[in-house]
């Protein structure tokens, strides 16, 4: 009886690991021989973006306008990305983890383009959707 | 993944930007050599060897590599936390100007490539 129950268990949880979003989705089956790109189709790519609007968040997010007060200096012309809005919970941390990104832009100087298509091959390799 | 696309669209590329860089075809000389090193250092960072950064020299300097790797460092981070947090990706470009805020993310006209708002202004982008 308990090895039954483990085996649906399992059976259940390997079903939902596709509706899981990112972390679902990693897969070795993605690395392509070359390494160079995963080679996913404008469909899939499409389908993960949908997929990424509908996750819920793990943890509680902050309002806009608690993000706002709590990290000022963020943002200021428009809405914080969902991932502030938890991460703002630590508003220092989060602040400091993007002005890393800054100083990191500044001090460099490969092109912002080239730096944003490697941001999706990292992205890519993580089948990370967000 | 989605982030980058906002982007591509407010820096005014077109909506299919993206998908190609999927295709490795298509892909110029310096991301045909940043792309598996960036897949290599953020799926199995312990096996990065010496010959891996120097792989990277015909088209990157010295400090043009310890920036990359500073870069794909950051995205990894970016990319754990939004797994970690499990937030979902926004249903509108976060990184659009005010008034552009409330249309598509991909596809919409342009203005020059930017990095998030929270990030300053890049100097102008150079030629590779």
């Amino acid at each position: 009886m308990r090895i039954r129950l483990l085996i649906t268990a399992l059976a259940a949880a390997a079903l939902a690991l596709p509706l899981a979003g990112c972390a679902g989705r990693r897969s070795g089956s993605r690395s392509k021989a070359d390494g160079v790109a995963t080679g996913r189709s404008a469909e899939e790519i499409r389908a993960g973006f949908a997929a990424e609007k509908q996750r819920t968040p793990h943890l509680p997010m902050l309002s806009q306008e608690a993000a706002h007060a709590a990290m000022p200096d963020l943002f200021k012309k428009g809405p914080m990305p969902t991932l502030c809005l938890v991460g703002g919970h630590q508003p220092r941390t989060m602040e400091a983890v993007l002005a890393q990104a800054k100083a990191m832009r500044r001090e460099g100087d490969l092109d912002p383009k080239l730096l944003n298509d490697v941001f999706w091959a990292v992205s890519s390799a993580n089948d990370c959707f967000y | 993944m989605g982030h980058v696309d906002f982007m591509a669209a407010v820096g005014g590329l077109p909506n299919t930007y993206v998908y190609d860089l999927e295709k490795p075809g298509s892909l110029d000389a310096k991301r045909r050599l940043a792309f598996p090193f960036a897949r290599k250092l953020s799926r199995e960072p312990e096996t990065i060897t010496r010959a891996d950064v120097d792989a990277l020299r015909p088209e990157f300097t010295d400090k043009q590599i310890v920036q990359l790797i500073f870069a794909i460092c950051h995205f990894n981070t970016m990319n754990r936390l939004a797994l970690g947090f499990g937030v979902p990706l926004e249903t509108t470009n976060v990184f659009a100007p005010p008034a552009k805020a409330a249309g598509s993310a991909a596809g919409k006209p342009a203005s020059p490539p930017v990095p998030p708002p929270s990030e300053p202004k890049p100097s102008p982008p150079r030629a590779e």
